[in-house]
């Protein structure tokens, strides 16, 4: 197939309005996206595909010959594809103007600025994996690098995103367990309350309820992405997609146990700005953001992990920031922060 | 214009037009009382505000005010690499490893003088001070040495708009010395158990000395290991 070939470009064209519809879809854009890619793959397995043409179930091999039944048909070349295993993990790479997918992924994830980092031809890998080898779900990770190439990583994930919301009839579940959308409004209205009845306790309240819900969070993230920085940089793109702000990972240091983290658009900086401020003087407010930050800090870390907002968009300064260090170790009096490896 | 506040809500909620920076604050009680606990509120309170806070440690080593710190989940450790917590050691003349050691505490100049320099240091626009507590340093000196160095201090805080906080032990000094003293403050918060032995409630009086007259608010308040001083909500008394 050409690469000028009209009907490539108008599956380009498809694809990117695709992803720019999902990327307004709040929540779990990028899960359906990948549905999407899987659902219309679907189609092409159910009449092309042969299972009897495998020669083992492993998922490099089930890949492998996907990729030859598309170079039967004319769609690619299987041989631009190289693919590996890497533990129970699949590695794939290409060079990125050998995939028929280059135009969407380059235009709506660099001329676009949309927040997808989906590859179209990891999602297809996904689909046959799931066709051949039953419910087994794959997470997918690429990187379009500099040198030219596209590396692309499946791996086995067995947990739902925390991010995932579905409709059952009146029921709305976000990952599995029951939800309900709050307007900003109520919210404020609810923490003008605590601040009225009992002030002394509001932001105690606001640091915990994000350090519990922080943890649970970490914990799921941390059984599918072993790696620190990158089981990070999943939490911070999956509270951004929660709707806390725009999550920036400013700098990471695994040796000193030491992140910056930006926040702009900062839903309590926002809250603050637009139904009027909880506290006498201008100060930093997103107590709940901090106590999320150390629980996911601290999970990662495997050790106390505390975190401050040092700057705070609702005092006018362009982001919030936050700066996380572990608990000295010295530190032995007194009432010590919660410790998640008590639990 | 900036206006700053104790942080601690039924005590702010008394402070209308809250404190300026430039003003110094006189805190006197008895031990045990929460003084430290008060100190610990107001350096909270300033570094949420993005207030600069240094915090001369007289008493203890500053070590337990970084575990009282901690303790109400306030990293210090991220202050103190930024610059916006600073400790002075006024506590183990030898073998301090703070990087700011009052050397002999016996000598009032060299403690403005490293005051002075600490203060110069500071970065931030807004500038906190907590001397805990200055009844330390001031025993066994003479009364007008005592009184010199208080004048010459405070006019040199007020001129540098920091908002300072003096610590006083009660009975550590001469009263008339503290009667004094408390002249040169803008506000005097003094603490003190009361009530019977078997049940001791704790009070604090704020306000300030005019015309030889403390005119004050009374109110009941506890310490909490959680939530810190308490200020019972209703209990004001004007004098």
């Amino acid at each position: 197939m050409k690469d000028s070939d009209i009907t490539i470009k108008l599956m380009n064209y498809m694809f990117m309005s695709m992803s720019n519809t999902m990327n307004q879809v709040p929540f779990s854009g990028q899960h359906w996206m990948e549905q999407l890619v899987i659902g219309s793959v679907q189609y092409f397995i159910d009449e092309y595909w042969d299972d009897s043409k495998l020669d083992s179930k492993k998922p490099v091999e089930i890949c492998r010959t996907y990729l030859n039944v598309m170079e039967d048909v004319g769609f690619l070349y299987a041989k631009d594809y190289r693919l590996e295993e890497s533990g129970d993990s699949l590695l794939m790479s290409v060079k990125t103007n050998k995939c028929v997918y280059r135009e969407c992924c380059q235009r709506t994830g660099e001329k676009e600025g949309l927040s997808f980092k989906n590859c179209i031809r990891l999602g297809t890998f996904q689909a046959i994996l799931r066709h051949v080898l039953g419910e087994n779900n794959y997470l997918t990770s690429v990187d379009m690098a500099a040198d030219g190439f596209c590396y692309g990583k499946l791996r086995p994930n067995t947990q739902p995103k925390e991010e995932i919301v579905t409709r059952e009839g009146h029921i709305i579940k976000m990952a599995g367990h029951r939800a309900f959308l709050l307007r900003q409004k109520t919210y404020a209205s609810l923490m003008a309350s605590i601040r009225d009845h009992a002030p002394q306790i509001l932001k105690h309240v606001l640091y915990d309820a994000g350090y519990q819900s922080g943890l649970s969070l970490a914990r799921k993230a941390r059984e599918s992405y072993p790696y620190p920085k990158e089981c990070l940089q999943l939490l911070l793109d999956e509270l951004t997609n929660l709707g806390v702000g725009k999550l920036e990972l400013v700098s990471f240091s695994l040796s000193c146990a030491r992140v910056k983290i930006r926040c702009y658009d900062s839903f309590w900086a926002d809250t603050a700005n637009e139904y009027g401020h909880l506290y006498r003087t201008p100060q930093v407010i997103c107590d709940m953001l901090r106590g999320i930050l150390a629980a996911c800090l601290s999970v990662i870390f495997e050790k106390e992990i505390i975190c401050e907002e040092m700057v705070c968009q609702s005092m006018g300064a362009d982001c919030c920031e936050f700066l996380a260090l572990p608990l000295p170790q010295e530190s032995s009096g007194g009432r010590k922060p919660h410790d998640p490896r008590n639990e | 214009m900036h206006r700053a506040y104790f942080g601690v809500e039924g005590l702010d909620r008394n402070l209308e037009q809250g404190l300026s920076y430039g003003s110094q604050i006189m805190v006197e009680g008895d031990s045990g009382v929460g003084k430290t606990v008060l100190a610990g509120e107001f350096i909270k309170e300033g570094l949420r505000c993005g207030d600069t806070c240094v915090y001369v440690a007289c008493d203890e080593p500053p070590t337990v005010m970084r575990e009282h710190l901690l303790s109400f989940k306030v990293g210090t450790p991220a202050y103190e690499e930024t610059g916006r917590l600073v400790f002075i050691d006024a506590y183990e003349e030898d073998g301090s490893t703070e990087k700011y050691v009052l050397s002999d505490l016996r000598h009032l100049e060299k403690y403005f003088t490293l005051e002075s320099e600490v203060l110069r240091s500071c970065n931030g626009p807004r500038v906190r001070l907590v001397v805990d507590s200055l009844s330390t340093l001031l025993t066994n000196l003479e009364i007008t040495d005592v009184i010199d160095f208080h004048r010459t201090r405070l006019k040199q805080l007020k001129k540098t708009g920091i908002l300072a906080m003096d610590i006083f032990v009660s009975g550590v000094l001469e009263p008339r010395l503290i009667t004094i003293t408390s002249h040169l403050y803008n506000f005097i918060l003094k603490m003190s158990f009361n009530g019977s032995r078997c049940n001791p409630v704790r009070q604090m009086q704020i306000g300030k000395v005019k015309s030889q007259q403390f005119t004050s608010s009374t109110h009941a308040f506890t310490v909490s290991p959680i939530y810190g001083i308490l200020v019972a909500a209703d209990t004001g008394v004007h004098k």
